[in-house]
């Protein structure tokens, strides 16, 4: 609930966020849209789209770019990966700024951003190589699977060892990125060696296992809730007309912004747990000896 | 120690076996003639006729067999040799022709080969092993075993019969195209496995190597087999059972039996759960259907029989009767499914009278995916069973004509497929359940894109439109992907095409009179083009040379509309003078419906023949017009860009809102998916 509290406080930050996804989503969608327009607007196909779909169209429209929408996969993957470092930019100043309390200002949250860039991306690196060595494990885990399951008598018995992996995945992949996020916080909050940061992240995490599961849970059900929320109104919204398109965009929208408060109050929530429960570090002067 | 034709022989008792049973097969084989040569008198004009005995190894996984042909020579020509179908001799190594076009390998514990032991001509009881040549007709791989000529020493002469017996020994192959045996379970499909003779036809041979994607070709005849498996095993075969007895080593021999078939395939499982039911329905004749399940799809049976029900009935009744007293539906244990994913259903084999199905429990009804292989395998009783085209030089025929016919079955009884799951409330997705409580599914994962099947025929269409012509058959195609899409994708969207030309009516009225005219025939292409002429009164010469021997491309679009206005000054009505301009941006040539509509609703119909590259139409119409549009009823699914097909007068951009704001969300949601590392 502190969470919620500072990120309802700290609002122009939504503002930020949403501006960079709104951003860089544009220009991701750029090129397919004008190739959607040509292709459509003076089309009956367009008349299809409006009240449902057409499969048809669909399959001769990517045969017909699917060559370019290939060619335009490294600027789209190049253009994640900015987003990515972008938000690691700013992951440093939301952390600081939430854990500091109250009302940010924005050149406050500029300084901050700054100066915690780089070991922000240095622990972010060394969650992606982490994941990226999970995701070979797992990768050699499914063709042992598969290998194994070449004999199996039935559907459940692949089912059974398929799960297992699912689970140890799931179980892995959480206990990475909580302890990354927390190791974050530390980095943002504490000032840290690299090693030390990903240490501390990670002794913050044992010795608060449930609240900061805690965190990462409510974080986790709050965005499942607002995408089952919106997964219901699309599935009742009928943009078949003016209207009926426009209130989809906003719905949209909402559902954006939605999705960047639960970012933000899993932040803030971070930040808190961590600020409450910081170990305070205090810096051993020769003269305190005495 | 090796055999004749270079695979392994299980032991050294085969040398002595193989003496053994050319000598007591003398006397056996007299015997087996005079009852064949009954059977044959019987039978007519039916030209193969076998009797078989065979025996099931399960600890060597292979089968002994003896077999009586008595073959009649139905042509004006002499048969001075006799050729012989050895399919399993396709999965002896992983360089047959066959193994080598499916791009597949086999380990040397899963091939399967026959050996022939003896044979020998029963008119005159001269042995004739030492006549046996392995010809190459296809391609001349002399490392092919997969047809067998034998000598004569005398022809069989127009209207003469011949007896042949032979003995053989088969090593069956481990699960490959849903045949052979199955790892971890003690299941077995047995199909193209006996010695079967070719066609002969205008003083030569028909006697395909059996390459990848190949189907079979051979003549009607009546068929009396017995099947001697290990006690306690369970048995389904094409035809009618008619008879099971026990021997005194404790083995049972089931006896099947029935007419006018060319191939005759076989089970054998401990583990089959049976289910035998009546198929009723007014009009039509009783049908017994034996279903076959695995233990663990027993929750399956419903389905599988609610779609037998409705391919008979519906095969029936647009068709003409299913022709023969009984159905056997072999559901497949999963090691014998093709892909052994754990959520998919997959048909698999079919033989006159029996189907195999390899089912998956993790699909979900709405899917229809097990309903609808059940449908095709049932299609191909009637256009590969019945309606018997060669399956090597025509094999898009029956396989496009099950494809269409059991697609419209589908539709008729199913409706369009629809998923009840939707990503961003548009595209449907299949779930495939991960864990079911009393058959309800409680946790799913979302699966592909669901294109809706004509669509993703298409799809496969376009990526290999620029290939070989149909006629020309697919082997011969480059690549595996291209020779599916002659086999299967291109004939079926040309029937529905040929649909769209002649009329639902039509349609349906050509494929029951063809179905009962080539009833126990082999039809060609070209009976299937006179059907449709006849039928519809029509020359359509153009539609086949086009679709079935050209690889022109379709393509009609609208490349302008414009119009003015002209009013008359004394009674004040406008007229309005439109231009539509239409061309033909693909090869093939067709006429092809313009329409004009107008903003009042109403519409202008015209008829283009579309031979030029383009024409121009001029419209005069009390009302402004809104669109113009080629082939407005959608009946030509071939046609490589729809979008062209219409063309607005003004630009309609509410569609363009609603998808470039559903796309653009798209990303916004992808980078916060990805925002979640950070």
């Amino acid at each position: 609930m502190l969470g919620v509290g500072r990120s309802l406080k700290n609002w122009r930050l939504w503002g930020i966020f949403y501006a960079l996804n709104f951003l860089f989503a544009a220009v991701l969608a750029l090129p397919f849209v004008v190739i959607f327009m040509r292709s459509v607007s003076k089309s009956l196909v367009g008349t299809s789209l409006l009240s449902g779909f057409s499969y048809r169209w669909y399959v001769e429209f990517m045969h017909a770019n699917g060559k370019y929408f290939s060619s335009l996969f490294p600027q789209v993957v190049l253009l994640f990966a900015l987003y990515m470092l972008v938000e690691a930019f700013l992951a440093g100043g939301f952390l600081s700024s939430f854990a500091a309390g109250g009302k940010t200002k924005l050149t406050a949250f500029v300084s901050h951003c700054a100066s915690k860039v780089f070991p922000i991306l240095a622990v972010t690196l060394a969650e992606v190589l982490i994941l990226f060595l999970l995701y070979e494990l797992n990768t050699v885990w499914a063709a042992a699977n598969r290998e194994a399951a070449r004999n199996a008598v039935t559907d459940y018995q692949v089912l059974h060892a398929e799960l297992w992996r699912y689970a140890v995945v799931v179980i892995f992949f959480s206990l990475v990125s909580i302890v990354s996020d927390f190791a974050r916080a530390a980095v943002a909050i504490d000032d840290e060696t690299f090693i030390g940061k990903v240490m501390r992240g990670l002794s913050f995490v044992m010795k608060h296992p449930l609240s900061s599961m805690g965190v990462y849970g409510g974080a986790v059900v709050f965005s499942a809730s607002v995408i089952a929320g919106w997964f219901y109104l699309d599935s009742i919204i009928r943009a078949l007309d003016v209207n009926g398109v426009v209130l989809e965009i906003v719905v949209g929208q909402i559902f954006v912004l939605l999705r960047i408060f639960s970012k933000l109050i899993f932040y803030a929530g971070e930040a808190a747990l961590y600020k409450e429960n910081q170990i305070e570090v205090i810096k051993v002067k020769p003269e305190m000896l005495e | 120690m090796r055999s004749p034709l270079g695979g392994k022989f299980i032991g050294s008792r085969w040398s002595y076996r193989r003496r053994f049973l050319l000598h007591t097969s003398v006397v056996f084989s007299f015997l087996l003639f005079f009852s064949c040569v009954a059977v044959a008198r019987l039978s007519g004009k039916r030209i193969a006729n076998y009797s078989i005995d065979v025996q099931l190894n399960p600890r060597a996984n292979s089968i002994d067999g003896r077999e009586v042909l008595v073959w009649h020579n139905t042509t004006s020509h002499n048969a001075a040799s006799l050729f012989f179908h050895l399919d399993p001799n396709a999965f002896k190594s992983d360089n047959t022709a066959y193994m080598t076009g499916r791009g597949r390998t086999i380990s040397a514990s899963a091939c399967g080969w026959i050996n022939i032991i003896g044979i020998a001509d029963l008119r005159t009881n001269t042995d004739l092993t030492d006549q046996i040549q392995y010809v190459h007709p296809d391609d001349g791989d002399t490392s092919d075993s997969t047809v067998m000529m034998v000598q004569l020493p005398s022809p069989v002469g127009p209207g003469d019969s011949i007896a042949i017996s032979i003995d053989f020994n088969e090593q069956l192959p481990e699960a490959i195209l849903g045949r052979g045996w199955a790892p971890g379970s003690k299941f077995y499909l047995v199909s193209k496995w006996f010695p079967k003779i070719g066609v002969f036809r205008n003083g030569a041979w028909n006697c395909r190597q059996v390459r990848a994607l190949s189907g079979s070709f051979a003549d009607f005849g009546a068929y009396d087999v017995k099947i001697t498996v290990p006690g306690g095993y369970k048995v389904g075969a094409t035809g009618e059972e008619v008879g099971m007895s026990p021997n005194s080593n404790g083995t049972l021999t089931f006896h099947y039996s029935t007419d006018d078939v060319h191939d005759f395939a076989w089970t054998a499982s401990p583990d089959f759960v049976s289910i035998t039911r009546e198929f009723k329905y007014p009009g039509l004749p009783d049908t017994k259907v034996l279903l076959l399940l695995q233990r663990d799809h027993r929750s399956m049976a419903r389905r599988y029989l609610s779609a037998v029900d409705t391919a008979m009935k519906y095969f029936g009744l647009w068709y003409g009767p299913y022709p023969y007293p009984v159905l056997t539906v072999v559901d497949l244990p999963r090691t014998m499914r093709g892909g052994r994913s754990f959520a998919e259903n997959r048909s698999e084999f079919e033989s006159p009278t029996l189907i195999a199905v390899g089912a998956s429990v993790y699909t979900l009804k709405n899917s229809l995916s097990l309903e609808a292989a059940t449908i095709r395998e049932l299609g191909y009783q009637y256009w590969y069973g019945v309606v018997a085209n060669s399956g090597f030089e025509n094999a898009w025929l029956d396989k496009g004509l099950d494809l269409y016919s059991s697609g419209r079955v589908l539709e008729k009884a199913y409706g369009p497929r629809a998923s009840i799951f939707k990503l961003g409330g548009v595209y449907p997705v299949y779930m495939q359940p991960i864990a079911t409580v009393l058959g309800v599914p409680v946790a799913s994962i979302i699966g592909k894109v669901w294109i809706r099947e004509p669509y993703e025929k298409l799809s496969r269409y376009l990526r290999n439109s620029k290939t070989n012509a149909i006629s020309d058959y697919g082997r011969r195609s480059p690549g595996r992907s291209a020779s599916n899409t002659l086999l299967y994708e291109k004939p079926d969207l040309l029937l529905w095409m040929l649909e769209g030309v002649l009329g639902k009516d039509t349609m349906a009225t050509v494929l029951k009179t063809y179905f009962n005219e080539f009833k126990f025939r082999h039809p060609t292409p070209a009976d299937f083009e006179n059907e449709c002429q006849q039928m519809s009164g029509r020359n359509l010469a153009w539609f086949f040379n086009q679709f079935v021997d050209g690889t022109g491309t379709v393509d009609f679009a609208v490349k302008s509309i414009n119009y003015f206005q002209e009013t008359d000054l004394g009674t004040g009505a406008s007229s309005y003078y439109t231009t539509v301009v239409v061309a033909r941006n693909g090869e093939v040539k067709m006429p092809v419906e313009v329409r004009l509509a107008l903003d009042d609703g109403t519409a202008v119909d015209t008829l283009w023949n579309g031979e030029s590259r383009w024409q121009s139409f001029r419209f005069k119409t009390s009302a402004p017009p809104d669109y113009a549009v080629v082939d407005p009823a959608g009946k030509i699914p071939l046609d490589t860009d729809y979008s062209n097909n219409s063309l607005r007068l003004h630009s309609y951009f509410l569609p363009v809102l609603k998808w470039a704001g559903r796309i653009f969300n798209y990303f916004q949601n992808m980078l916060l998916n990805m925002g979640t590392l950070v």
